[in-house]
């Protein structure tokens, strides 16, 4: 009876503290929110700086104008304009809402667009277009500085049209336009734009592309141990980076991948100062006579239209400030595409592959261009756009040498490398205590035969056991993280583990 | 029976969730252009005849600078039609088409439409700027946009005629178009006035347009001026005026050009004073001093031109007055003040008294101004004691110093 009581005021005092607990949970939620949305600050309508979201490359081409003698302010603004202009028009026809049209174009002009977007609403059709290249060339600038005209030479553009949602054709285009503008409340407008002749086919350079048929990567998929996918960051050591590579030089291997992160390299704008280490790192790769493949736009994954002259800005600020470094061997344009497939379209991945690799083409004549295919399946994709055919394999061992025949047989053209392959030791609560470093060595060992049999390029991931993986590689779940951390040769002591043996045996 | 059921339910479920499957037609159709003609004329419907080897729907895919669309078939006696859209056919310039059938580009190519020349010209112009100085330095320039009936630009080497209209002469130049447009520019003339500017191209004239000549800077000037006397009495006004005002080419310069003139006295104040123009000549006024004084005056455009200085002298028009005391030395009066002609001074005429005392500290200045030629200051012994004081008198430029024993 006396249990019972208490149990009774012990029930009615906890749910008494509960129920005043939650009543104050629900006003300062509501309290919370009520703070939330607006800064006060928003009340002033302070000026925002509204970054680009159109940069294509834009080459003028200086040379004495009729008339005025050109600012260089002036010009500024006039570029600026003359982009929006090809910005807003893109943005119109793909959704057939002029918005914005009325601030770059003038009157006459605007309503031949009006019509275009009429009759494509009507018709439910739509463009994804985006310029990648202008070289534009100023012809006329007048005395009052309000009128000029350009010529736009071999303009160059990707169009995809649609009806009905569905893809009907997507081409390249290249263009020779004559362009009036008129500044007009303080806009450069679109006055006249005429498509002149038809541009000259420019001839195809004879090719100086690296021929890596002879080349045999042996290579492994490198991050210093204490911060893999980060290597460029702030706790960049290059005295780490050149114990690293002399170890692999001395295990004989002969080439690395390295991987360049989009958004924290500065997106299109390229953060010099982590171009500095990555050529440091080069550095000591050539020192120690390693050769360098590095992985451009690692955790990239937009891929739009819109977006494509944005990152061919990046590429080509990494491209240019690296590609004339003897320890590049290749550039691997993208981490396993093929994954994104599904989330955001094939059509879309690949044709945003295939300009990118023709964007690194134009700048760098020289070096092979290959793309980090997640399968052996998915690597014949694009294989004439390539100059080498990278794949990455870490299905079960024993279907391995079928799945690269396969490969095989459907390219024939090119040399293929073995680009990531690994397993994980890993052997703890998260997969039942099933791994360990003897089946991480016979995984290792059945490919590997298979490799050595080919005489295929291979590289392996990775070097270390890694203590710590950040969750933007494989998410939070523990079960991944605790994977991902075992796929090393070096334990994370440093120790060989046994699967060392398998590619180095004849170094002690 | 009931596992049948349960069977077929099943299996229905799963097709109805199965992803629909692409099947990719290998198409077989070939297609032909039967339209020939390549060349167009702007605003002369047209359109595409293809023969298709079998029954299909294929599309067109047009695009000119503007933008792209999709042309849909209309079928005429066995052949593929496509009738491209009017606001297409009506654009000039470079067009490309491809067509598609079962996604896939079977044909393309291209074909090109020009101006049309018929249907009348329009001639948009600019000309800026609107305001010119006259001589041979300052220019407008004249822009010449020469479209057809559709907006589409006339080809280069059109030829296009700028006329000007300057007073009595008139000019015709023939320009030829380039890169869009014609254009020339307008030298200004050395006379001021209206020019009228107009183009004209293919018996289509465009509006007129007015550039307003303006004087150039002016040249230095001389000046003058008048007085009703040459007294400094303090009253009267002196009225300094230029003389015409003009450019290096005679014209007057233009009205409401704003002249300072800069008065140095013989103490080396400076007054100013300022005047703007009408028909080239500009005036100012100013109070005469009420002292003798020597002035010299200059005028001045500012950044422009100027004058050459000349001299202006005023005499005393008082030469003396008197001072009393009363009340023990606690009233000073002033006056009476007497003008050049024993006239009292008109009212006005500013009267100050310093007071020191007995070291030669200044204690107060007291100002007032004489009303009917006279002016009084009353010491009051709330803020001079009994005492001895220096008071010291000044009008129209004579001082008078008196020690006095305040009671």
């Amino acid at each position: 009876m006396k249990i019972n009581r208490t149990l009774y005021r012990i029930f009615l005092l906890a749910s008494f503290l509960a129920l005043n607990g939650l009543i104050l949970f629900g006003i300062s939620s509501a309290w919370t929110y009520l703070n939330t949305g607006a800064d006060r600050t928003s009340m002033l309508h302070l000026h925002e700086d509204i970054s680009a979201t159109y940069l294509p490359k834009v080459q003028w081409e200086i040379a004495m104008n009729e008339g005025r003698p050109m600012e260089e302010q002036t010009l500024g603004e006039i570029e600026r304009d003359y982009l929006s202009a090809w910005q807003v028009r893109n943005a119109a026809y793909a959704n057939n809402v002029p918005y914005g049209i009325a601030d770059y174009y003038t009157d006459s002009m605007r309503t031949e667009l009006f019509k275009i977007t009429d009759l494509n609403l009507k018709n439910k059709i739509t463009l994804q277009t985006t310029t990648i290249e202008h070289h534009p060339k100023l012809e006329f600038y007048s005395t009052d500085g309000k009128l000029v005209v350009l010529t736009d030479k071999n303009v160059l553009a990707y169009e995809e049209v649609y009806q009905n949602e569905n893809l009907i054709t997507k081409r390249k285009l290249l263009s020779d336009y004559k362009v009036m503008l008129l500044l007009e409340d303080g806009f450069w407008r679109v006055r006249q734009l005429v498509e002149t002749a038809l541009p000259e086919e420019t001839l195809e350079v004879a090719s100086q592309i690296q021929n890596l048929d002879d080349y045999h990567f042996k290579g492994i998929n490198y991050y210093p141990q204490d911060t893999p996918w980060d290597m460029f960051g702030s706790q960049f050591n290059d005295s780490i980076i050149e114990h690293d590579f002399k170890l692999m030089a001395k295990m004989g291997v002969n080439s690395l991948r390295i991987f360049i992160p989009y958004e924290s390299f500065g997106k299109e704008y390229v953060d010099q100062k982590k171009i500095e280490k990555v050529k440091r790192t080069l550095d000591i790769a050539e020192k120690t006579g390693l050769d360098i493949m590095p992985t451009l736009f690692d955790f990239y994954g937009n891929y739009s239209i819109h977006d494509w002259t944005m990152t061919n800005r990046h590429v080509e600020q990494v491209v240019e400030a690296l590609k004339d470094h003897n320890a590049i061997i290749a550039w691997d344009v993208k981490n396993e595409p093929d994954l994104d497939f599904e989330s955001r379209g094939k059509e879309r991945v690949l044709a945003w592959l295939e300009q990118t690799v023709d964007r690194i083409r134009k700048i760098d004549t020289k070096h092979a261009i290959t793309i980090g295919w997640s399968s052996p399946e998915a690597a014949v994709n694009l294989t004439d756009k390539l100059d080498l055919v990278s794949f990455h394999y870490y299905r079960g061992a024993p279907e391995f040498e079928s799945a690269f025949n396969i490969l095989k047989s459907k390219v024939t053209d090119k040399p293929l490398l073995l680009q990531e392959y690994g397993y994980s030791s890993y052997d703890g609560i998260w997969n039942g205590f099933s791994g360990s470093d003897e089946k991480e060595k016979e995984y290792m060992g059945t490919i590997q035969k298979v490799v050595e049999k080919e005489n295929l390029s291979h590289m392996i991931w990775t070097l270390y056991d890694f203590r710590n993986i950040p969750t933007s590689v494989v998410g939070r779940l523990p079960w991944r993280k605790v994977r991902q951390r075992h796929f090393g040769l070096l334990d994370d002591k440093g120790e060989k583990k046994p699967v060392y043996d398998i590619f180095f045996n004849e170094n002690p | 029976m009931h596992i049948l059921h349960i069977c077929i339910i099943l299996s229905l479920l799963f097709s109805g969730c199965s992803k629909e499957t692409e099947v990719k037609k290998a198409s077989s159709v070939n297609f032909k252009l039967l339209t020939s003609e390549e060349n167009f004329t702007a605003g002369v419907p047209f359109s595409l005849k293809f023969s298709a080897s079998e029954e299909s729907s294929p599309v067109l895919v047009f695009r000119n600078a503007v933008g792209t669309t999709i042309l849909d078939t209309s079928y005429s006696d066995g052949a593929v039609q496509f009738d491209v859209p009017k606001n297409f056919y009506e654009k000039s310039g470079i067009c490309y088409w491809s067509l598609v059938s079962d996604a896939e580009e079977k044909i393309k190519g291209t074909l090109n439409i020009h101006v049309n020349n018929k249907n009348g010209t329009f001639l948009e112009s600019y000309l800026g700027p609107r305001s010119l100085t006259a001589g041979p330095e300052d220019y407008a320039m004249f822009v010449m946009l020469a479209t057809d009936f559709y907006d589409n630009p006339l080809n280069d080497s059109t030829s296009i005629t700028s006329k000007i209209q300057f007073q009595e002469s008139q000019s015709e130049e023939i320009l030829s178009s380039k890169n869009l447009i014609a254009w020339t520019r307008v030298r200004s003339p050395e006379k001021s006035g209206r020019m009228l500017i107009s183009a004209a191209c293919n018996e289509t004239d465009s509006k007129e347009f007015t550039t307003i000549i303006y004087a150039a800077n002016p040249v230095d000037f001389t000046i003058s001026y008048e007085r009703n006397h040459e007294y400094a009495d303090g009253n009267q006004v002196i009225k300094f005026k230029t003389d015409i005002i003009r450019d290096t080419y005679g014209n007057i310069a233009s009205e409401g050009t704003l002249v300072y003139f800069i008065i140095t006295d013989d103490k080396g104040a400076k007054l100013k004073a300022q005047g703007t123009t009408l028909n080239g000549k500009a005036e100012a006024r100013l109070l005469h001093p009420e002292h003798q004084a020597s002035w010299s005056v200059e005028a001045f455009v500012t950044g422009a031109a100027r004058s050459k200085p000349i001299k202006v002298a005023f005499i005393a028009s008082v030469t003396d007055y008197e001072v009393t005391f009363l009340d023990g030395n606690r009233t000073v009066s002033v006056g009476p003040l007497k003008s050049f002609m024993n006239q009292l001074v008109p009212d006005g005429m500013p009267i100050s008294l310093s007071i020191k005392d007995v070291n030669g500290d200044v204690l107060d200045v007291l100002r007032t101004s004489s009303m009917q030629g006279e002016g009084k200051f009353e010491l009051s012994p709330d803020f001079f004691p009994t005492g001895s004081y220096e008071l010291k008198i000044k009008t129209a430029g004579i001082t008078k110093t008196k020690s006095v024993e305040l009671k």
